[in-house]
């Protein structure tokens, strides 16, 4: 019997809601970029939308956004990921916020794996600080894979760390405990 | 690295039990790391066989899901038949690195009174310290389920009994101790089919019968 596909348990992307009128807004970074962003994109950060949120309560416009963790390289890469899930149904992240299996779509899997590692950790640092959960979830869920089935010298290559002789205060008799 | 606590913790979550391992060998700051959190791991049970000349033991992962009939490796090692005296040597075939040493203070109680009944047994010090080094894993990880240990030496069983007390009623061969701060009970089994086996299994307590005691301490 052929393999059958399980998707029963992954939650379904929901069908595309007629799209409105794309609200634009400047992002500026840490270290002074100014990028621009669909206000859509920038719901998906917990952190920004309560800030969006703020501005349209008190009626207030809104010209910049200020992210004062996140530097212009790593701030560009969110927002090209959260530009392409600003249609995403939020219940998608939800759902797999807690989930240990993370399935992670092509697209998704493509833009991170072509990442350099330091890159991939800003983002997922860059990610948790704006509480992203879509991009926390399939960042870490991609570092995992990178790691997975390498032996010690290939992980500590993979992650920039030193041989132990490089490390300070090392004691490497005890290493194996 | 240099990544927030719960992100680590996220991709600790998803890199399983042998990575682990190896990613704990990297540098000090992974090390301590994962024995300060002990990340919830794909491994659910661990057997272990000691015999005079070998050891052998049996790694249960859940890889889609989970079956206590099937282990998903086996480390076998054994005794060179002319190995009289390279003690030391002998020493390093032994898997040691299988479990990472966790620190086990609320535990030592219970740990200090297995370490009588494993010294007693009549093992080579290697074995009982590998026995000994587990046992303590097990105890202070509460993710770790189950853990096995069989010996062909008849005198264990009847030391047990002289560590964990009498059973008060016979036809259960089962202790229970209850774990602090925690809704799971340690159950201890002792039974004989071929080779004796003591088995410590962290089960609920609403699992445990009604009729048996339990023991806090």
């Amino acid at each position: 019997m052929a393999p059958k596909k399980n998707s029963a348990k992954r939650p379904q992307p929901s069908t595309p809601k007629p799209s409105a009128p794309a609200r634009i807004v400047k992002v500026q970074s840490s270290d002074g970029h100014i990028l621009q962003a669909d206000v859509r994109a920038l719901l998906l950060s917990s952190t920004l939308a309560a800030t969006i949120k703020g501005y349209d309560d008190e009626n207030k416009p809104l010209e910049k956004l200020e992210v004062n963790n996140v530097v212009g390289f790593t701030l560009k890469l969110v927002l090209e990921w959260c530009e392409k899930h600003k249609e995403d149904d939020p219940a998608i992240a939800q759902a797999e916020k807690d989930k240990k299996n993370i399935f992670i779509p092509s697209w998704d899997r493509h833009f991170l794996t072509k990442l350099p590692m330091g890159n991939l950790f800003d983002l997922i640092t860059a990610a948790y600080h704006l509480d992203i959960t879509g991009l926390i979830n399939y960042g870490c869920k991609t570092v995992a894979n990178s790691a997975k089935g390498k032996s010690t010298e290939e992980m500590r290559e993979l992650f920039g760390i030193p041989e132990p002789w490089e490390q300070p205060s090392t004691s490497t008799a005890t290493w194996d405990d | 690295m240099d990544m927030p606590h719960i992100v680590m913790t996220k991709i600790m979550g998803n890199v399983g039990f042998l990575a682990i391992l190896n990613l704990r060998k990297t540098c000090k700051t992974f090390r301590n790391f994962i024995d300060d959190v002990k990340p919830i791991n794909d491994l659910k049970e661990l057997r272990i066989t000691l015999g005079h000349f070998y050891v052998k033991v049996e790694v249960f992962l859940d890889k889609n899901g989970y079956d206590a009939d099937r282990c998903s490796f086996v480390s076998s090692y054994q005794q060179a038949p002319d190995d009289n005296t390279a003690r030391g040597s002998r020493t390093r075939e032994y898997p040691l690195h299988i479990l990472p040493h966790y620190p086990f203070d609320h535990a030592s109680t219970f740990s200090q009174r297995f370490k009588t009944y494993i010294q007693n047994t009549r093992e080579k010090q290697e074995n009982i310290f590998f026995r000994f080094q587990n046992l303590q894993a097990f105890l202070t990880n509460p993710y770790f389920k189950r853990w096995q240990l069989q010996y062909e030496d008849s005198e264990g069983d009847d030391m047990i009994h002289n560590i964990l007390g009498r059973i008060p009623h016979e036809e259960q061969e089962k202790w229970f101790y209850g774990i602090p701060n925690s809704t799971e009970v340690l159950c201890i089994q002792s039974v004989y089919q071929t080779v004796w086996t003591v088995s410590f299994t962290r089960i609920n307590l609403v699992d445990v019968p009604e009729n048996a005691w339990v023991h806090w301490e």
